[in-house]
């Protein structure tokens, strides 16, 4: 795989990340391994991200302010640090979401006629 | 601390945490605890990477910030052109000039001597203690040898002296600058030649050392195409086999500033070139040679020049005819480097300074006009969110990309002044020794001084545009809103249109002043084509010399191409000076007391000058070929000269003696026109041509007036010379036009100087003046929208902001013109042929200003007459 496509693919994944966690916090402030849990639950595990590749991208919401950070206790009475979605975030969700909607729409028109042409 | 910091600080902590949960969750899943670790760590993947890629996530996002902003800018900066291009232009010309001046400053006195150690070198200076003059802090071989032998701070003392050698190149000659060395000169100035070796003291202990030279890069590469193959070959300079034994590197142009030497002569060598040097190297008082230091390891100026002064002590004590009166300096040669130029370095970069002020004050208007139009833009993205901060940083950013632009357009400037600057000094013949180059400090000082720049001229402009009220988005009040248009940025205008049209009128001056010069008649035919000939012979006796000149004399006329030809000690206006002058005397002339007779200048002249120079005799007859040896000796005079000395007579035929009363007896035989003899403006003085065959001091220059090109003779007149003469070799040659471009150099110097300054003011005035016009036209814009929605005709409004630019300009004009009959009125003494007060000059410059004025606003005054009424009303 060139070093192109390798680019492309993580931007990709990228994106797809950032967008989960901002998913994932709509439903209220979370820690880190937390949020890993729900990305592992909700994308039924589809995506095999590595926990860790998750912390890059908590700290690049930060950095564009999308999220922010706040000190908190666990349920299990442990400090923990809270990540909770901001307005800006919001807003960016929704943007997100609609990207996404029309790259899945498009990627759907485009698959679709190559089904119907292999059931034909 | 920084967020970045913040954030980063609890990162290990935070995975840490992470994997710990992950573990417990493991645990509770029935793994046992080891294991419910290693899966843990397993899924969360590379921690060390992991934690790079975080860190990156900041450095990314700033950068990526920063490319957007410049992007932004630039897309911006695209959108406007004409605004970009004033702006960077403008910036370029307050820029460029400050850079070129660094680099001459870099050149000249900052750049210490490229050897070894250069931070211990120091200078010795032995100047006179009392009396006025003494020109050079120079100190005598006698002395050099006390103070190398007795001194104990220094670990070595060198002597250099400069003198010229004649360097035989086949059939040709060259004229060289030889810095003759003591043999221990490159054991002190440690320099490492790029090609062969230096010499050093060891080598010339033997009394049949071989004679060595060392030559200088430029020199190398000017005469032998940077050939390496000349290294170990032999020379002939002053006709004495010399080895060439290294080549210095570029970077060691000797001591001097001005001249970079091309030649190093070690003293042994140097006394076998030429024998008669040593008695005068010998002397006591022969005060020649600069002395070079280098200091012991922790020894101080000051305590060597207490030791050397005690030994001039010494010394004084046991020559007190030669050697006292002297005092002993000690200094840091950098230090030294620093003092000889720092006040004119000083002054330059004042005015250069100045320049990039208004410069700065200029685009600070051009932004702050700019600012104006998106003013809008800027509220909405206020009242949309974007932090203040942020603004000032993009806004920062246009300014930063325009500075970027401008710095390096600035760099070509700085590159070409640097470029033509040496064809600014006086012609010579030697070429210039400065070093003139873009180097690494030049290019950090563009750097800096490029970035000050943008914080100068953005900072105010980018504040004062977020300073907008959010609420001001929609309303386009912010127009009309806020202080009237800065009296302060008026007054810049007027002042920079007053200060450039003063400069411009002096320059008008001084040009009509070159043309004045240029075509009075100094007595002579200036325009002439004419090649003039240096030349040196075998020169063994006088006969023989003599004998040689009078066959030049028949035989160079006939070489096709020739038109007429003589010789002569000087011409008028010789660059090497040479007004020589003898005492004249008649019974009866009134003398000034000490003087047997009156000074007058002359020079020596064969049989053909006038004709050929194009001087006009008035009365009697020119030199001719009679006049040799054995006639009468004779002399023709010109009319002043014949009016001091025979007022109301007829001179021709009358005897005068030169050499005061008891001196030689002389015939006048002709009276020459008046004319310039040493400047191209002085006062009329006697002078007079005497026979160059009667006279002893027969050294003459060979003069051609020739039909084509003279430099195309150059070639056959050397192989002329040498048919009479095998050893007769051409050491230089001249044109008239080269010799009054010399002539005129101060006048040429100064009006360069003087137009490219006021051109420079002109330019920036235009920009001040565009600026300000927009400025206002733009915070104007609902106004001018109201007045064209009343009725105003376009030309109305064209003529409304014609004549608010036109009423600043004049203004400024006004005021500089009124400074200009002051400051002219000074500098009087420059001026001939054109009275400080010129009209056409003050005409002149009045059109050209109120051209150029009309041109810089007739831009922002066509967009005022296009305002839409609806588009500037549509808000209320």
């Amino acid at each position: 795989m060139s070093t192109k496509e390798q680019r492309e693919r993580i931007e990709l994944l990228q994106g797809t990340l950032d967008l989960l966690i901002l998913r994932t916090l709509l439903m209220g402030p979370a820690h880190g391994h937390a949020i890993a849990k729900a990305i592992e639950f909700t994308s039924d595990s589809v995506l095999q991200v590595e926990q860790g590749s998750l912390y890059p991208a908590l700290h690049r919401l930060i950095k564009r302010q999308w999220i922010s950070v706040e000190e908190g206790v666990s349920e299990n009475n442990r400090r923990a640090k809270f990540y909770r979605l901001t307005a800006k975030g919001r807003r960016q969700l929704t943007v997100e979401t609609s990207k996404w909607d029309k790259l899945a729409g498009a990627i759907a028109r485009i698959l679709r006629p190559a089904e119907q042409k292999g059931e034909s | 601390m920084s967020r970045r910091k913040r954030m980063l600080e609890e990162l290990d902590a935070d995975i840490r945490d992470h994997i710990e949960r992950e573990t417990q969750d493991n645990i509770e899943r029935g793994m046992p605890p080891q294991e419910a670790r290693y899966a843990a760590l397993r899924k969360f993947g590379n921690v060390t990477r992991v934690k790079e890629e975080t860190r990156a996530v900041w450095i990314l996002v700033w950068l990526d910030d920063l490319l957007q902003d410049v992007r932004f800018g630039l897309r911006m900066l695209h959108k406007s052109p004409g605004f970009t291009l004033i702006a960077v232009l403008t910036l370029a010309l307050g820029i460029g000039p400050n850079i070129a001046m660094f680099s001459i400053a870099d050149a000249v006195a900052l750049r210490p001597l490229a050897v070894e150690d250069t931070a211990r070198i120091v200078r010795v200076s032995n100047t006179k203690v009392s009396g006025a003059y003494d020109a050079d802090p120079d100190s005598s071989w006698p002395e050099y040898e006390a103070f190398r032998t007795a001194n104990r701070s220094l670990s070595g003392i060198a002597a250099s002296d400069r003198r010229t050698v004649l360097l035989r190149r086949g059939e040709e000659a060259r004229l060289l600058l030889a810095n003759v060395v003591s043999p221990n000169y490159f054991d002190v100035l440690r320099v490492k030649p790029i090609l062969g070796r230096v010499f050093g003291e060891g080598e010339f202990q033997a009394s049949d050392a071989p004679h060595l030279i060392v030559f200088s890069y430029d020199f190398w590469q000017r005469e032998f195409n940077r050939d390496p193959q000349i290294v170990g070959t032999t020379v002939i300079a002053n006709q004495l086999e010399c080895m060439v034994i290294g080549i210095l590197p570029r970077s060691y142009r000797g001591t001097e500033h001005m001249l970079n030497p091309d030649v190093y002569v070690p003293l042994p060598t140097w006394y076998a070139m030429s024998s008669n040097e040593r008695k005068y190297y010998s002397a006591r008082d022969f005060r020649e040679f600069e002395l070079f230091g280098k200091l012991q390891p922790g020894a101080s100026p000051l305590q060597a020049q207490v030791e050397l002064a005690g030994i001039q002590q010494r010394l004084s004590e046991q020559f007190p005819k030669t050697d006292s009166d002297r005092k002993i300096t000690v200094k840091f040669d950098r230090e030294q480097r620093g003092e000889q130029v720092s006040p004119v370095v000083a002054l330059l970069f004042c005015v250069t300074g100045l320049v990039l002020l208004i410069a700065c004050a200029n685009v600070t208007n051009l932004l702050l006009a700019r600012g104006e139009a998106r003013r809008k833009e800027i509220a909405t993205r206020i009242a949309v969110g974007a932090s203040r901060f942020r603004l000032v940083r993009q806004l920062l950013t246009e300014t930063l990309v325009l500075a970027c632009l401008a710095a390096i357009l600035a760099y070509l400037f700085a590159t070409w002044i640097i470029h033509v600057f040496p064809s600014l000094m006086p012609p010579g013949p030697f070429p210039l020794g400065f070093d003139f180059r873009m180097d690494t400090p030049t290019v950090a000082f563009a750097a800096v001084i490029s970035m000050v720049t943008v914080f100068i001229a953005g900072l105010a402009p980018a504040f004062s545009c977020i300073r907008t009220p959010i609420g001001a988005a929609t309303r386009d009040q912010v127009v009309a809103s806020g202080k009237s248009p800065g009296r302060l940025k008026n007054v810049l205008v007027v002042a920079e249109v007053a200060v450039s049209s003063m400069l411009l009128i002096a320059s008008g001056l001084l040009i009509r002043t070159l043309i004045a010069v240029r075509s009075q008649d100094l007595g002579f035919d200036q325009t002439r084509k004419m090649l003039i000939v240096t030349f040196d012979t075998s020169g063994d006796s006088s006969a023989r010399y003599q004998v040689f000149l009078h066959q030049v004399l028949e035989r160079l006329p006939a070489l096709p191409g020739v038109e007429s030809v003589a010789l002569a000690g000087r011409i008028p206006m010789w660059e090497s000076g040479g007004g020589a002058s003898k005492v004249v005397w008649i019974p009866g002339l009134q003398t000034s007391p000490g003087e047997d007779g009156m000074r007058v200048g002359y020079t020596v002249v064969s049989p053909g000058y006038f004709s050929t120079i194009g001087t006009r005799i008035v009365r009697g007859r020119a030199i001719d070929g009679r006049d040799d040896q054995t006639s009468k000796p004779v002399a023709v005079i010109n009319e002043n000269c014949a009016r001091r000395l025979w007022p109301g007579q007829d001179p021709i035929g009358q005897h005068l003696r030169m050499g005061g009363s008891q001196g030689k007896d002389v015939e006048v035989v002709g009276i020459a026109q008046d004319g310039h003899y040493s400047e191209a403006v002085e006062e009329q003085r006697p002078y007079m041509f005497l026979p160059i065959f009667q006279e002893s001091d027969g050294d003459a220059l060979l003069l051609l007036s020739t039909k084509v090109d003279p430099r195309s003779m150059v070639n056959s007149v050397r192989q002329e010379l040498r048919s009479i003469d095998h050893n007769a070799l051409v050491l230089a040659t001249t044109t008239m036009d080269e010799n009054m471009q010399y002539a005129l150099f101060e006048n040429r110097l100064l009006v360069k100087l003087v137009t490219s300054v006021g051109v420079l003011g002109l330019i920036l005035a235009a920009v001040g003046l565009y600026g300000v016009i927009s400025y206002s036209v733009s915070r104007r814009t609902h106004e001018i929208g109201v007045r064209i929605a009343l009725g105003a005709e376009r030309s109305d409004i064209l003529g409304l902001v014609l004549t608010r630019g036109a009423r600043l300009a004049l203004t400024g004009v006004g005021i500089g013109m009124a400074a200009a009959l002051g400051v002219t009125r000074v500098m009087a003494s420059l001026l001939f042929g054109v009275g400080p007060a010129d009209p056409l000059t003050f005409i002149v410059v009045f059109a050209v200003f109120t051209l150029v004025a009309v041109l810089a606003c007739y831009i922002p005054a066509r967009r005022a007459a296009g305002v839409d009424p609806m588009a500037a009303l549509r808000y209320e």
